[in-house]
């Protein structure tokens, strides 16, 4: 006969809180069962376990580690260069991004500089070049009068 | 010696008083980390980091608890963040192998267990239970460890977790009916395979 319980009913069964009537119908469904019958002694076996204490033995250099630790600590807290890093890193890394940023503008200000220069003379010499070449006497005289 | 000498000791930064106080409460620690994180090196690690937090905070210590309650404190403290440190960090693995490679992850808790051993039933079993403990909330999983492990009483696990002593019943009730659902759906999903 193949019988299904929920998980509920299973754990009640198994702590005893059902009532007697309940207790009775689900024992007998669980003996004619050989699948609930396993999961019931397996629940059992695993559970069990919470029983066994397990403990761990002790380090014997369990002290000297944790005083290595805290040596390492203190020398760290109070080691001068350590101190000057933790000042002067952040200040370096600062002034250095802002030195980055001012070369940067500059180089890009020097080099906008030169070609507006450059463009303007290149228009004017070419203004007059084209002028001159372009401009032909009968213009001139067109344009005077 | 009393407790009361070995704190006033450490102040007064006598490494002898320290040593004995690493000595005496070595077990204590040791053992509550290992409950949480099954695994005897983190345990160990999370130990030094406890003892290490107690030195640098003893002088904060009023004596309103006892000694034990303090580093019970503490020892769950860090060994929930250690667990929550972990878990960021297997799916962050989980996650680079899933892309770097088809190589399965195994997840740390079975680390401890050797693999020759690994077919026996009573191994399995522990494995069983270790992942259904894993599985609860952390509350819950405090005061079930707690109370079953390390057999302390409702009141100072109360004092420990910082909650009433109703609300430890509740926990450890919950925690029980939880580990035993997750063992049961750990059966079924095994025998329905």
């Amino acid at each position: 006969m193949k019988t299904k319980l929920s998980h509920n009913t299973i754990l009640k069964f198994y702590n005893k809180q059902l009532s007697h009537e309940e207790m009775k119908h689900v024992g007998n469904c669980i003996d004619n069962s050989r699948e609930l019958k396993n999961i019931l002694n397996e629940l059992e076996a695993t559970y069990h376990l919470t029983n066994e204490k397990e403990r761990l033995e002790n380090n014997p250099y369990l002290f000297m580690e944790i005083s290595n630790k805290l040596n390492k600590n203190k020398n760290q807290d109070t080691s001068y260069s350590t101190y000057l890093q933790r000042v002067f890193r952040p200040i370096m890394a600062l002034s250095l991004v802002l030195l980055t940023l001012y070369t940067g503008y500059s180089i890009g200000n020097l080099a906008s500089e030169n070609s507006q220069q450059f463009t303007t003379q290149t228009y004017n010499s070419e203004f007059y070049f084209n002028d001159l070449q372009l401009e032909k006497m009968e213009t001139v005289l067109l344009i005077k009068e | 010696m009393t407790d009361e000498e070995l704190i006033s000791g450490i102040i007064d930064e006598n490494q002898l008083y320290f040593k004995i106080f690493v000595d005496k409460y070595q077990s204590l620690v040791l053992n509550t980390c290992f409950h949480f994180t099954h695994n005897k090196n983190d345990a160990e690690d999370i130990t030094q980091e406890v003892f290490i937090k107690a030195y640098q905070t003893i002088e904060k210590f009023t004596f309103q608890s006892k000694i034990s309650t303090w580093l019970y404190r503490i020892a769950v403290n860090k060994s929930l963040n250690f667990i929550r440190d972990n878990k960021k960090r297997t799916i962050f693995k989980s996650l680079e192998s899933f892309f770097s490679s088809n190589v399965k992850y195994n997840p740390p808790t079975e680390d401890t267990l050797a693999e020759d051993a690994y077919d026996d039933i009573k191994t399995q079993r522990l494995i069983s239970l270790r992942n259904a403990i894993n599985l609860l909330p952390e509350n819950q999983k405090t005061a079930f460890i707690l109370h079953n492990y390390e057999s302390i009483s409702y009141k100072e696990i109360a004092t420990i977790m910082d909650v009433s002593i109703a609300s430890v019943e509740g926990l450890i009730h919950r925690a029980k009916l939880n580990i035993q659902k997750n063992i049961l759906k750990k059966i079924k999903k095994s025998k329905s395979l």
